[in-house]
């Protein structure tokens, strides 16, 4: 198979320079979580109250949802459901048809990624601009985020530089990223004045109030919603939380373990539409149902998408975001993805070590090496199996589970030509990029323990 | 006290001396031990490679074990880990699951550290291995916010002569995780060489950790790109005499 | 069955036994120090200047340039008027250079300011100018997010409410910083 994580992440190890730069990149976010997570007393009580709320949320969702439409219906916004990826897709083309909008400024959403709306609207005939800088750097360079939170972070800035330059006609070679901010800035303004309307993602709904929240560090969100008479809200039914209380919980969180600053520098509250502005909030499922009616894996949707399992992720921060070939990369990617296809997504949870540092960061607790053995369970069961690594632990397994094969093996094992534990043959003996052996096979001692406790008690 | 000690498969094939090690190091402490010969693995390759199902019937000899014995001990912290978790987790109580113990916090929770005895006048790294260090709470792992505490450092203290080194990203993975290691090689090699590159920046000889799968991963990268660094299993520095004024 | 009516009924087939609301219930220092706004307000890229009543408008001037200078703030509407025009929100003409605003309140532990549409008058005022200046009374300041909520519960209902943690920014590009992604470039605070 191709297009594994395997294959992909091996690619972008051997035959890019990226590896350690992007592994430094991420720890820097990493570190800085650390620092935040440092400045609060209470920090794992803050992570177990946003992990406790979510699941009484969760625990009580249809009803959260029930009381946020109402809500948000008596502050005059229009709310929509869509049970999956095309019937957000055709709500939101028939929005701006009605509207007569035929270009739109879009903030960061990878609920929108995820259910390709930009694609779908360009082939509709609409002009679609990402507004967050790193979104709107894959954007020209028609590529996919490779993390939720900093979708940019697999190019360096040379390769912005050379992009801008064809694009936008920036000086040839500036990688000040001072400069290109800026250029991005103008070009981007002009996008604002053009559009028709704008669409945004949601961090959290609140149901209580009926509000929806973004939060971004840019301000593009809001420089979209208040400057357009269409505006519409993404949101997945995940992103509620009850009350304002419960939300302090979660703004207190979210940019901690995100980028590790004390808070985004926007959070913006939408409740009510400006004078003759058409706001539509629309409520997306695409498979969270499925999610959630299972039990052991309904946790998964506590996730407020803060990118910090990402970040501290050993695999991830070597490998790179698109080696993880699904939308949301890393541990929470890899739990999320077999529920959109099972099959092309069965190597995901296998592209882990199981480390666990994932689950410590996590803001709401989520079990996430737990979900990928569980996962790793299941697909073995559900999917088509790789055989030769079913037989291999099939033979395996029969001999520790034999000690009369045990034995076998062990006499076996010693007659092994040591020129064949070190070859090519043995897959532990991995080659590197320049072709040299990149892990060599211990040797083989004369006697097991076994043996030698055997002669230790006569 | 009895204690049951378990030598994981890979152990006894490949590194048969830290069984010997463990099995001298509990015997120090006072313990009278016998070696489990019925269990021959705990069933975590084939689990982590999501053949669970293919491990039932492993259970078996370890439950018979915790019967017969006070504590079930073994020198691998994933594999008791695996067991405490998984194989024995839905079958047996608390209780029960609190008798089974790696090496090191059998020795800082039950026995105690007096009697221990070694000596190892080296430089040695500590590599804190995942399953120990987020699995079994053998100390604080670097992610979360609570008071700082570690029964490895606290068992390698009482090693006369030997100087820990804790270097930064010590509990970062090594990149072994079983079949990981063969499956993922590209990602799990270059984990280990970036590990290799932490312990020799911070000057060390040795490099050691509650479990011999990660170490002889390391083992295998550092013969690869020829490190003169060696690996040494945390029982084997227990039990070692090397320059000591002796316990003969 | 819609989809709304498919997703309400998955949900609730599934959800099985409801689980109590959590009491929040954490321990934090919870009186709000000058010293300490200021320290985070800095660190948010936001220039803090210590001033009275009477040398706020001094400050402004100061800081301001000589760009056109716009307030929502009822007492310096009269010095400073208002002539943004949400109908027109790109026409250069009426953007303010500088845009002065009350925040509601400030909260110490992330330097975040609360604004509603009272204050802002027009929510793209927020955004729009390169440069904001923000006053902000000493007793308006509270310890953490907790505080602001139960603040923002108890005051009035709003449109829109924001809460601004110091200049834009982005770090998209190689994680450099860079001040003035999209909204304002520079932001400052009287604390009075
Ligand atoms: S799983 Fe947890 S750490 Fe990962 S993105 Fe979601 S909330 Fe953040």
């Amino acid at each position: 198979m191709k297009g594994t994580h395997a294959n992909l992440s091996k690619e972008f190890i051997t035959t890019s320079d990226k590896t350690d730069w992007h592994n430094d990149a991420l720890w820097f976010l990493r570190a800085k979580r650390d620092k935040q997570r440092d400045t609060i007393e209470d920090w794992e009580k803050l992570r177990s109250t946003a992990a406790a709320i979510k699941d009484h949320t969760l625990s009580r969702l249809a009803d959260y949802l029930q009381t946020f439409e109402e809500n948000a219906l008596q502050n005059g916004m229009q709310v929509h459901w869509a049970w999956d990826d095309a019937e957000l897709r055709e709500i939101t083309a028939s929005i701006l048809r009605e509207n007569n909008a035929r270009s739109v400024v879009k903030s960061k959403s990878m609920l929108t990624e995820e259910c390709g709306l930009n694609p779908y609207l360009e082939k509709e005939g609409f002009d679609v601009v990402d507004t967050d800088l790193g979104e709107r750097i894959v954007q020209l360079r028609k590529e996919h985020p490779s993390h939720i939170v900093v979708p940019a972070i697999h190019l360096k800035k040379e390769e912005v530089s050379d992009t801008f330059h064809e694009k936008m006609q920036t000086e040839k070679g500036n990688a000040d990223p001072g400069y290109l901010t800026a250029a991005a800035r103008e070009a981007l303004r002009k996008d604002f004045i053009k559009a028709d309307a704008a669409i945004t993602g949601v961090n959290f709904g609140v149901a209580e109030s009926g509000a929806v929240v973004v939060c971004t560090n840019e301000g593009n969100a809001d420089m979209g919603v208040h400057s357009k008479k269409t505006v519409i809200h993404c949101m997945g039914l995940e992103k509620l939380v009850p009350g304002y209380k419960e939300l302090a919980v979660f703004t207190r969180l979210l940019a901690r373990s995100a980028t590790g600053q004390p808070v985004t520098v926007f959070t913006s509250h939408y409740r009510k539409p400006r004078p003759d502005v058409k706001q539509h909030i629309i409520i997306v499922n695409n498979k969270r149902t499925d999610i959630y009616t299972d039990p052991e894996f309904r946790q998964a949707m506590r996730c407020i998408r803060c990118g910090a399992c990402m970040n501290t992720c050993p695999v991830y921060r070597r490998s790179g975001g698109h080696s993880y070939h699904h939308t949301v990369p890393g541990p929470i990617g890899s739990v999320l993805a077999p529920f959109y296809g099972k099959e092309k997504n069965k190597d995901l949870p296998f592209a882990s070590t199981l480390c666990g540092s994932c689950n410590n960061v996590c803001p709401v607790k989520i079990d996430l090496a737990g979900l990928l053995y569980k996962w790793r369970q299941k697909l073995t069961d559900e999917t088509s199996a790789d055989t030769s690594k079913k037989m291999s632990m099939q033979v395996g397994s029969s001999i520790l589970k034999s000690h009369k094969k045990y034995g076998m093996v062990t006499t076996a094992f010693r007659w092994v030509p040591k020129s064949l534990l070190q070859s090519k043959f043995n897959p532990w003996n991995s080659k590197g990029e320049d072709g040299k052996k990149a892990r060599v096979f211990p040797e083989v001692p004369g006697e097991t323990f076994r043996q030698w406790y055997k002669k230790r008690q006569k | 006290m009895l204690v049951g000690l378990f030598v994981p498969c890979y152990i006894d094939q490949l590194y048969p001396k830290v069984g010997k090690d463990t099995l001298e190091v509990l015997e120090k402490v006072g313990c009278t031990v016998v070696f489990l010969q019925d269990p021959l693995c705990c069933g975590q390759p084939m689990a982590n490679s999501g053949y669970e199902k293919m491990t039932r019937g492993y259970e078996k000899p370890f439950l018979k074990a915790l019967q017969e014995v006070d504590y079930l001990v073994t020198p691998s912290a994933s594999c008791s880990s695996h067991l405490t978790h998984h194989l024995l987790k839905p079958l047996v109580g608390k209780e029960e699951l609190s008798r089974v113990r790696e090496l090191t916090e059998f020795l800082h929770d039950v026995t105690g550290l007096e009697k221990l005895k070694a000596s190892f006048p080296h430089k040695v790294g500590l590599h804190l291995s995942c399953h120990g260090l987020r699995g079994l709470n053998l100390g604080t792992p670097s992610e979360l916010k609570v008071p700082h505490y570690s029964k490895i450092e606290e068992v390698l203290s009482t090693v006369d002569g030997l100087e820990l080194v804790v270097p930064p990203k010590a509990d970062e993975c090594c990149g072994f995780g079983g079949s990981f290691a063969v499956s993922e090689a590209a990602v799990s090699v270059k984990m280990g060489s970036d590990k290799m590159k932490g312990m020799s920046m911070a000057g060390v000889e040795y490099v050691t950790a509650t479990d011999m799968s990660c170490l002889m991963h390391l083992e295998g990268v550092f013969q690869a790109e020829n490190s003169p660094m060696k690996i040494m299993h945390i029982a084997e520095l227990l039990n070692s005499e090397e320059g000591g004024s002796g316990n003969q | 069955m819609n989809s709304k009516e498919k997703i309400l009924d998955s949900l609730k087939k599934a959800c099985g036994d409801p689980l109590p609301r959590p009491e929040i219930d954490l321990l934090y220092d919870k009186t709000a120090l000058v010293e300490e706004y200021v320290r985070t307000a800095e660190a948010s890229g936001t220039e803090v200047f210590l001033g009275e009543e009477e040398n706020i408008t001094g400050i402004i001037t100061q800081w301001s340039e000589g760009q056109k200078i716009q307030s929502s703030v009822p007492r310096l509407r009269e010095k400073y008027p208002l002539v943004f025009d949400e109908d027109m929100p790109f026409d250069q003409d009426n953007i303010p250079g500088v845009f002065v605003a009350e925040a509601s309140f400030g909260v110490v532990e992330n330097a975040a300011l609360w604004f509603t549409d009272e204050e802002l008058t027009s929510r793209l005022l927020a955004f729009i100018p390169e440069k904001l200046i923000i006053l902000l009374s000493r007793n308006h300041l509270v310890a953490t997010m907790h505080e602001a909520y139960a603040r923002i519960e108890e005051g009035k209902t709003f449109g829109f409410g924001l809460f601004m943690a110091g200049p834009s920014k982005t770090a998209d590009i190689e994680q450099t910083l860079v001040k003035g992604a999209q909204g304002a470039k520079e932001l400052a605070v009287i604390l009075y």
